[in-house]
């Protein structure tokens, strides 16, 4: 087989420039096929469950209610509890919930969405301006902030309720500065039509509406829940375990994101059907190909035959020299690949259409890059078998010019 | 050195491409296989060469009759026979050293330029085969047909596209073969072999 393998060698620069742009079009494909179907895999997944990702505050976030044993009047959370949430080895953040009525006006337009105590990691992010960082500052909603035709950084007149006596309230004015805006098409954990602002800003309303006084905030300001983030995903369960502990119902919010398996799921999908289209476009080049080599060839293949050459011989050359031919497309492809891929970090360095770019050297990525390496060549000396059983087949009298066949 | 017996070729029931022929074929001679077109004359080379199974008939190489499976023709084909075809058929995407060197595994890269020394090209041998002639595709060929140092040579019209300078080379490189001990095989209806060759073989007649 030794002169066999040779030939497949020696004819590879011609076989290549024969089928310059089959070649160039393999090569593409899996370039293509290489960078970007695991970059919107990659990315898809780590949006979804790492801790920089779109998806991971939820996958990490637990709701806490009062238990029924809790001693909190009313069933609800203070200040103290709170603090005992946040005091928990793991917890990363947590937040008391409670939403309180605030009306914003522009001109004759007003609004009166629920003010609702900022907590980025589990409510939309912001889609123009910033988040509130000061008292007075609001985001809103972008079809409030559209009603009042209100621009970032619009300071606008508001009002808020102030505690009088049980049955009555009574409207105070202040102002407020329009500091960014969300897209309110993705309902939240608040419900729809509210407004976010800091939480000890929110808790000030609150305060004023209850009619408690500022120093009471801490021992009488309720909270209808308390939302916390857990500093991994790892140790939700050892968290959540020990807050059921301490008395509280407490429960993951990851069963929530109903939609990160499907795409997952959409996505992989992706990846198989486009991977076997792949394949099947490298079968159908590589037996193109082989078919022509072999219909060119016929009378050189002959005289192998003739100088004793066998099938098997023969089948070898051909198929050694496909595989050959796949094996340079997919280094060149796996090449291109990678120096796109690190062209899109280049260009895109924090990421495109809001997804962080996500390319690394993990077990999957090795796997997926020699799969790349691997499935060219074994889908050519494939696509080459019939076209190489048929040169085998060649009779060593093909070499006689009439033998009176 | 071989012994053809009463060697008939056949194709189908009917089409008969060489009646029973007995010849035989000894070292240190050039032999000139003539004839009509369609006498036979290229199915006897081929029965001969062991590249076409005869219909009846026997053939003895060296006193041993040749067994009809293709492993053993195969086999001696590979280590007894060159075969020089009509049209070079070499590969173009190949320097004549390359093409030389595919005729068996054993031949080396020396063994290659040695061969195409014997034909007045191994200052050649790395170049393109698609910038020669034909007649220097045609010393290719024997180069190849060579280089694995066969005890018999076949050629099937190897002179019938050259011009007489050409022609005339590849002459003295066959006479070159014989001299050499070789046995010399030549189906042609070239006239110019006539001055060449120890004997000639008329199939069919005259």
């Amino acid at each position: 087989m030794r002169r066999a393998s040779a030939l497949a060698r020696w004819l590879i620069p011609s076989l290549v420039r024969a089928n310059r742009s089959l070649v160039i079009l393999s090569v593409l494909g899996i370039a293509v096929f290489g960078t970007l179907i695991p970059l919107a895999s990659d990315t898809a997944d780590s949006a979804a469950t790492t801790k920089e990702g779109l998806g991971a505050a939820v996958l990490r976030a637990i709701m806490i209610s009062p238990s029924i044993e809790s001693d909190a009047p009313g069933g609800l959370f203070h200040a103290d509890d709170l603090a005992e949430v946040r005091a928990v080895e793991g917890i990363e953040a947590a937040v008391g919930w409670a939403p309180t009525g605030i009306e914003v006006s522009s001109g004759s337009t007003t609004v009166g969405p629920f003010l609702t105590s900022r907590f980025s990691p589990l409510q939309p992010p912001v889609t123009h301006g910033r988040e509130p960082v000061a008292e007075g500052e609001i985001l809103l909603a972008e079809s409030d902030r559209d009603e009042l035709g209100a621009d970032v950084c619009a300071v606008l007149p508001a009002r808020h309720d102030r505690y009088v006596s049980e049955n009555l309230r009574e409207g105070v004015a202040v102002q407020v500065t329009v500091v960014g805006a969300f897209d309110d098409a993705f309902a939240g954990l608040d419900g729809e039509d509210v407004a976010y602002a800091l939480p000890e800003w929110v808790d000030s309303i609150r305060a004023i509406g209850q009619g408690v006084p500022a120093d009471e905030i801490q021992s009488r300001l309720e909270y209808l829940e308390i939302y916390a983030v857990v500093d991994s995903a790892d140790r939700l369960s050892e968290v959540v375990d020990e807050l059921r502990g301490r008395g509280y119902v407490a429960g993951g919010l990851g069963a929530l994101l109903s939609a990160v398996q499907p795409v997952q799921a959409a996505l992989q999908m992706a990846k198989v059907v486009l991977g076997a289209l792949l394949v099947v476009f490298l079968l159908v080049v590589g037996g193109g190909a082989a078919a022509a080599l072999v219909g060119a060839k016929r009378a050189e293949i002959g005289v192998l035959r003739a100088f004793g050459w066998r099938r098997g011989r023969v089948l070898w050359a051909f198929v050694a020299q496909f595989t050959l031919l796949g094996a340079v497309i997919a280094v060149s492809g796996a090449t291109l690949s990678a120096l796109g891929a690190a062209l899109l970090a280049l260009v895109f360095p924090t990421g495109v259409f809001g997804l962080p770019l996500v390319m690394g050297i993990t077990a999957d990525s090795v796997a997926y890059f020699s799969a790349l390496l691997f499935i060219p060549p074994l889908a050519f000396a494939a696509a080459a078998v019939l076209p190489a059983l048929r040169a085998a087949s060649i009779p060593p009298d093909e070499v006689l010019r009439d033998v009176g066949r | 050195m071989i012994e053809l017996i009463d060697v008939s070729k056949t194709y189908g029931t009917r089409k008969v491409a060489l009646h029973p022929t007995s010849v035989r074929f000894g070292r240190g001679e050039l032999v000139w296989l003539s004839g009509r077109s369609g006498s036979g004359k290229s199915t006897l080379l081929g029965i001969a060469s062991l590249l076409v199974l005869e219909t009846t008939g026997t053939v003895i190489v060296d006193g041993q009759k040749v067994a009809r499976d293709d492993t053993t023709r195969n086999l001696v084909r590979e280590r007894r026979f060159g075969i020089v075809p009509q049209a070079p058929r070499l590969f173009a995407e190949l320097t004549p050293v390359q093409n030389v060197m595919l005729a068996a595994p054993s031949i080396t890269r020396e063994d290659a330029e040695r061969a195409l020394g014997l034909v007045g090209l191994r200052q050649r041998a790395a170049r393109s085969v698609k910038t020669m002639s034909g007649g220097e595709q045609q010393r290719v060929s024997i180069a190849r047909a060579l280089a694995k140092d066969p005890d018999v040579l076949f050629a099937d019209e190897p002179t019938s596209s050259l011009d007489d300078a050409n022609a005339s080379a590849i002459w003295g490189i066959l006479r070159d073969a014989v001299d050499s001990g070789r046995a010399v095989v030549v189906a042609s209806h070239d006239p110019r072999i006539a001055g060449h060759a120890d004997r000639r073989v008329a199939i069919g007649g005259l």
